[in-house]
């Protein structure tokens, strides 16, 4: 199977490690969203979310093409969830009852303000969750063939029954419409 | 930032977002933090091996030298042992004693003991 990110991943192979910060920025979001599924904490999903980059990285020779990249990626992040809640249960049956309140108290700290230096990504998705309803309906369902359904333009043009040219073109026009917005909110200050 | 990097990180984001599958904060530095690990990590590995081949040619070097300077010195004494050998040989001669002693009976000694004059 030919990957999308398999460029990437050849020229990082050949040494140049810059390249994996593409593949970072990518799938950041969806990978700390994952991790935090397993640590119901936002700075320790960062954490955890971190080494499964680091780990994947140094993987990366063992990539053989046979599933996706993103595949790939998400099983190693599921992995060093697991092994976070393993090593914090060790840790929980060690501590004592005053340390288990301190853990509590930092959990419900981080459902308060945007911590520094950090988007707040409800904000952003509820803008965007927005401007995708309004679409027109042609805009939309491109959208959702293809960034939701993880669809081919092939296979979009067939199930749409419309040329691929129509399928690029429409699906150009609908992201732009969002990019414009995650633009604007995820501006450097 | 590269206009490239920042269009695939929003490509990136607009996935998540739609596909519902973000978190509620997210660093603004999280990529770099990653890099900067891999690249020191990187570092780390390769100034490892530095110091590991250094380490191993100078162990090499020691170690030949040791053997050079051993097996150099062990000649030297095999050569004091053969001439120290030569120096302790017997002055006494035996079979001159037993010739005379012929000469002067002329016959079989009767016991052991040899008698001169």
């Amino acid at each position: 199977m030919i990957d999308d990110d398999s460029e990437i991943i050849e020229s990082i192979l050949s040494g140049d490690p810059s390249g994996y910060e593409v593949i970072i920025k990518k799938y950041q979001a969806r990978i700390i969203s994952l991790c935090y599924r397993y640590t119901k904490n936002y700075h320790d999903a960062e954490e955890v979310a971190q080494e499964s980059f680091l780990r994947a990285y140094k993987s990366l020779g063992k990539f053989r093409y046979d599933s996706k990249f993103y595949s790939w990626l998400h099983r190693i992040s599921v992995n060093c969830s697991l092994n976070y809640i393993n090593s914090k249960e060790k840790l929980k049956e060690k501590e004592t009852i005053s340390d288990n309140i301190g853990l509590n108290v930092q959990e419900d700290s981080t459902s308060q303000e945007t911590p520094y230096n950090a988007y707040n990504m409800e904000d952003i998705a509820e803008k965007i969750g927005k401007l995708y309803e309004n679409l027109p309906d042609d805009l939309k369902l491109m959208i959702k063939y293809r960034d939701i359904d993880d669809m081919t333009y092939d296979e979009i043009a067939s199930k749409a029954k419309l040329p691929i040219g129509t399928v690029r073109s429409r699906l150009h026009r609908a992201r732009d419409i969002l990019l414009r917005e995650i633009e604007t909110n995820t501006e450097d200050e | 930032m590269n206009k490239n990097i920042k269009d695939i990180e929003n490509k990136g984001l607009l996935k998540a977002f739609l596909r519902n599958e973000y978190p509620r904060y997210m660093s603004k530095d999280f990529s770099e933090k990653v890099m900067i690990d891999i690249y020191s990590q990187k570092t780390n590995n390769s100034t490892k091996t530095y110091l590991i081949r250094v380490a191993s040619a100078l162990v090499f070097g020691i170690f030949t030298l040791a053997l050079m300077d051993n097996m150099l010195s062990e000649d030297i004494q095999y050569t004091r042992t053969d001439i120290n050998t030569e120096m302790s040989a017997p002055s006494r001669n035996v079979s001159n004693q037993i010739e005379e002693c012929k000469k002067v009976n002329d016959k079989e000694p009767a016991s052991d003991i040899i008698e001169c004059k």
